[in-house]
């Protein structure tokens, strides 16, 4: 008979799990949003220590990066103006470069015995020759430039430090 | 009616197979019976007799029943039919499988006819419509589960 057996079929439902579970749902609502809403505060702060630990990890990357940029941009055309101008001139035979330096290196070079120092045009100039490569260390508004040179004549060199002094 | 918990008690079973019947899903069926249970506990209206309140909980299952689909989360859910016939031998789940795919109006008449007994005025005057419709319910949920099941069981009215 069906009625008999769809009575048994819903007999062989257990309700007594389901009644303990509806009691403490409808007994204790707030205890349930509390629950979900202390669930989600603590996900939102999780999110929030995770980003800003990863934010401090890569943020000395970026303003290491961020430094080189604004260096590169600063030095660039500065240094090849200068090797541009003196290119122009027809004097340019030597491997030349010139790059920008910290005051730290500067000080050493200062104190350093190798160096040998002059002033053109009102600046001291830090000198070293060896083997046909010269090495020139020089301030100008507040920056330090390197000049190095492979082969460099005695004309090109004055004329070089005299166009970077300009 | 005082002691709305003992009513609790004593009608949660009947709930909860109606409800799993709408759903047939138990978590569905759970979620359908704390709202119905709570809706009760919160109800400030004055039942008149326990007949008044197995009445009152039966429309507000099968209405709380037809909410639960109707959130969209709901709508995009398939119910897992086979986890309430995993305890059933095999001829019950067989019927019970059955009564599940017909359609919800259906359903209700069957579930409170074969499993509540009620009689048709019984569930007309609960889900409040015509005796003929009740009826008519019936006679079409029987003639779907006949075709299905294949004539192997009799329909004792």
């Amino acid at each position: 008979l069906f009625s008999k057996l769809y009575k048994n079929a819903n007999k062989c439902i257990d309700s007594s799990g389901a009644y303990e579970r509806v009691k403490e749902k409808i007994t204790n609502p707030h205890r349930n949003s509390m629950s979900r809403t202390i669930i989600s505060v603590a996900a939102c702060f999780t999110v929030v220590v995770i980003g800003f630990s990863a934010y401090q990890i890569i943020k000395p990357g970026v303003d290491e990066d961020i430094a080189l940029v604004n260096e590169n941009m600063r030095k660039a055309p500065d240094d090849s103006h200068i090797l541009a101008d003196y290119a122009q001139e027809g004097s340019l035979s030597a491997d030349i470069s010139i790059t920008e330096e910290s005051m730290e290196s500067y000080s050493k070079i200062e104190s350093d015995p190798m160096y040998s120092k002059r002033t053109v045009k009102n600046i001291e100039i830090y000198e070293k020759e060896e083997n046909n490569q010269y090495e020139c260390w020089l301030k100008k508004e507040g920056t330090v430039k390197k000049i190095v040179a492979t082969d460099i004549s005695p004309e090109e060199k004055e004329n070089l430090i005299r166009s970077i002094l300009q | 009616v005082n002691g709305k918990e003992e009513m609790i008690k004593k009608y949660f079973d009947m709930v909860y197979k109606l409800a799993l019947s709408q759903t047939g899903d138990f978590h569905h069926g759970e979620d359908v019976c704390g709202d119905v249970f709570l809706k009760f506990l919160q109800a400030k209206k004055k039942f008149e007799s326990e007949e008044h309140v197995k009445a009152w909980l039966i429309r507000v299952t099968i209405n709380s029943a037809k909410g639960i689909f109707s959130t969209s989360w709901h709508k995009k859910t398939v119910p897992l039919e086979e986890d309430i016939m995993a305890e059933m031998p095999q001829e019950e789940s067989e019927v019970y499988e059955e009564v599940l795919r017909l359609p919800k109006k259906y359903r209700a008449v069957i579930h409170l006819f074969y499993y509540e007994d009620m009689s048709i005025a019984e569930i007309s005057r609960v889900l409040n419509i015509n005796s003929s419709t009740v009826r008519s319910q019936l006679h079409r949920g029987r003639e779907i589960l006949k075709k299905k099941l294949k004539g192997e069981y009799d329909f004792v009215q």
